[in-house]
């Protein structure tokens, strides 16, 4: 299958990459050091329990900021690159689709990117039972799972930016661009804030919270911070919603925002590419 | 059948630049046809829409009996390409590449016979990143023979090679073309595609402005083959002008210059004077491809041209 052959060979090819490397073991040092040093901390928690969960907490704030970078840094050049250099040509002079390249790249980055990612949570783990009283093994799964689809989240936006653009500096434009709107823009101005002002002003509508609660979640960074809630009992201020609410709103439904995120910029992406002139 | 047949094939950028304008080109099978044409005469967009790489805005191609805007990368499977204008992937080794390539085209080809093939088996397990053109070259021609390919595409071949190199190229070429493979052969290199190519296309301005063997080309040029004599002394009546084929003479002392439409009409020209005088000297030259070109896709005469719009 010429999906796996585009794969197996761009792995290859990608694995040799210092740069890649080189931005995952900064996030894997980070994870290790943040461990170490806020092991002082866990006294100040009501139980230790409390405090180690905090603590892996934590390496998701850390890692929320910083693991779209690693991935967009891993992706964004897997077929911009390839059209700016030309070996593109190669690719496409073989019995390979469209189809075939955007998903054997996509199944590739990502595969590097989860190495990445369960690198720095094995080293998270043996930190646990080295030198932690206890091992909350369900939050350190619901963590690991979470942050794994959130990095695959962001290496499907980078595969659909490089299968967009045909080349390099407007990969990496989009990429920022994309960062910025998704993980800094966020920060100040929440998704649900600017519906609900549409909503009530505009619109003139009554105040309809779990709409809000919806839009703000459909970003990639807060679906995070949500769908790890159940286990860290960490709400962000003014974010609560009723148990009662509707399942979108729920914890238990942030992983199909991801899988909306991984779905729905490869398509774009591959009908962007499917049509686009290479040469 | 025809293993490249286009039909009004057109392409036109955004900005109503036309690269290629409504082409017509049939390539039969097993032949190898040159594609020649001056930078920018729309030759690499005319490959890269045989082979899938850019959609024709009009107009049909089929390659192989395949429609290449139809379901063509199984197409590609027949098809051995080496592009002009790639990179390598600089962190794989020469095998690897060999290796993405046999597996990618479900061919049984074994890399290490190809490497030597190519002349770069010693190269083998070194990664391209260090590779010289002329190793790319050849690695990216070993690429290209992966799987006994029914069609090579060759976007100037030889770039980057050394002599040894393009003649190995060549041989190859033949070789493989003897073997019932169909070439299209592309180049800027005049000597090189008639050194290989039963056939040339010579591309101007998104137009085919002419299609056939070189010496037919050759054949409709004006004073195509020109040949002069020195002879010993000039009889009265030479009688050259009658001779079929023969185009201009003229005679300075003891110097005759014909001007000949084919280059075998020269050696009738040298017997029929043998015959009636005695030949110390003779100096024969064709029309040089550069010439042929030339007047083809109209490079040269330029001049010309703006000397007669400013008389007209």
């Amino acid at each position: 299958m010429s999906t796996m052959d585009v794969a197996r060979k761009d792995f290859l090819d990608t694995r040799r990459s210092r740069v890649v490397w080189l931005v995952m073991f900064i996030y894997t040092g980070f994870v290790a050091l943040l461990m170490f040093i806020q092991r002082d901390q866990l006294e100040f928690h009501d139980t230790l329990r409390e405090g180690v969960i905090s603590n892996l907490r934590l390496v998701v704030v850390v890692g929320a900021p910083l693991v779209p970078i690693v991935a967009l840094v891993a992706a964004y050049l897997a077929i911009a690159g390839e059209r700016e250099t030309g070996s593109a040509k190669f690719l496409l002079g073989l019995p390979n689709t469209r189809r075939d390249i955007i998903v054997g790249k996509f199944l590739s980055r990502s595969l590097v990117i989860a190495l990445g990612i369960t690198c720095a949570y094995l080293v998270a783990a043996g930190l646990l039972v080295a030198v932690y009283p206890l091992f909350p093994v369900t939050p350190f799964v619901v963590m690991f799972g979470m942050m794994f689809l959130y990095a695959i989240t962001y290496v499907a936006i980078a595969i659909a930016i490089s299968a967009s653009v045909a080349n390099k500096a407007r990969a990496a434009a989009v990429g920022f661009g994309l960062y910025f709107v998704l993980n800094v823009l966020p920060l100040f101005m929440p998704p649900g804030d600017i519906v609900r002002k549409f909503h009530t002003d505009v619109l003139g509508a009554p105040e309809s919270p779990v709409i809000y609660h919806f839009a703000s979640q459909l970003v990639p960074v807060q679906a995070l911070t949500r769908g790890i809630s159940p286990v860290t009992n960490y709400t962000m201020p003014g974010s609560s919603v009723p148990e009662d609410a509707p399942l979108y709103v729920q914890p238990e439904f942030m992983p199909i925002v991801f899988c909306v995120w991984i779905v729905v910029p490869l398509v774009i992406g591959y009908y962007r590419f499917r049509s686009a002139d290479v040469s | 059948m025809a293993t490249i047949e286009t039909t009004d094939l057109t392409k036109e950028y955004p900005g109503g630049v036309l690269a290629v304008d409504s082409l017509d080109l049939r390539v039969e099978e097993g032949e190898i046809f040159g594609f020649l044409g001056p930078n920018g005469a729309g030759k690499s967009t005319t490959i890269n829409m045989l082979l899938g790489y850019v959609s024709p805005t009009d107009g049909r191609a089929t390659v192989l009996g395949d429609d290449v805007r139809a379901d063509f990368a199984t197409t590609r499977s027949r098809i051995g390409v080496l592009p002009d204008g790639y990179s390598l992937y600089d962190r794989l080794t020469a095998r690897e590449h060999l290796e993405w390539v046999i597996r990618t085209k479900d061919a049984d080809d074994d890399p290490d016979a190809i490497l030597e093939q190519v002349g770069i088996a010693d190269a083998a397990d070194r990664r391209t990143g260090g590779f010289s053109k002329g190793m790319s070259q050849r690695l990216a021609f070993g690429m290209a023979l992966v799987g006994d390919p029914d069609l090579l595409v060759l976007d100037e071949p030889s770039s980057g090679l050394d002599p040894t190199g393009k003649q190995e190229l060549r041989a190859t070429i033949r070789e493989i073309a003897k073997a019932g493979t169909t070439v299209f052969f592309s180049s800027h290199i005049l000597p090189e595609v008639e050194a290989v190519c039963d056939r040339v296309g010579i591309m101007s301005d998104g137009n085919l402005v002419a299609v056939d063997s070189i010496d037919a080309l050759r054949e409709g040029l004006d004073g195509a083959a020109h040949i002069d004599l020195t002879l010993e002394s000039v009889p009265d009546d030479l009688g050259l002008e009658r001779l079929n084929g023969v185009e201009s003479v003229s005679i300075d002392g003891v110097k005759v210059s014909v001007d000949c439409r084919r280059t075998a009409v020269k050696a009738d020209v040298v017997r029929h004077v043998g015959e009636r005088a005695t030949i110390t000297d003779l100096v024969s030259e064709d029309a040089s491809l550069e010439d042929l070109f030339n007047s083809y896709t109209g490079e040269t005469s330029d001049d010309e041209r703006q000397a007669a719009e400013v008389m007209a």
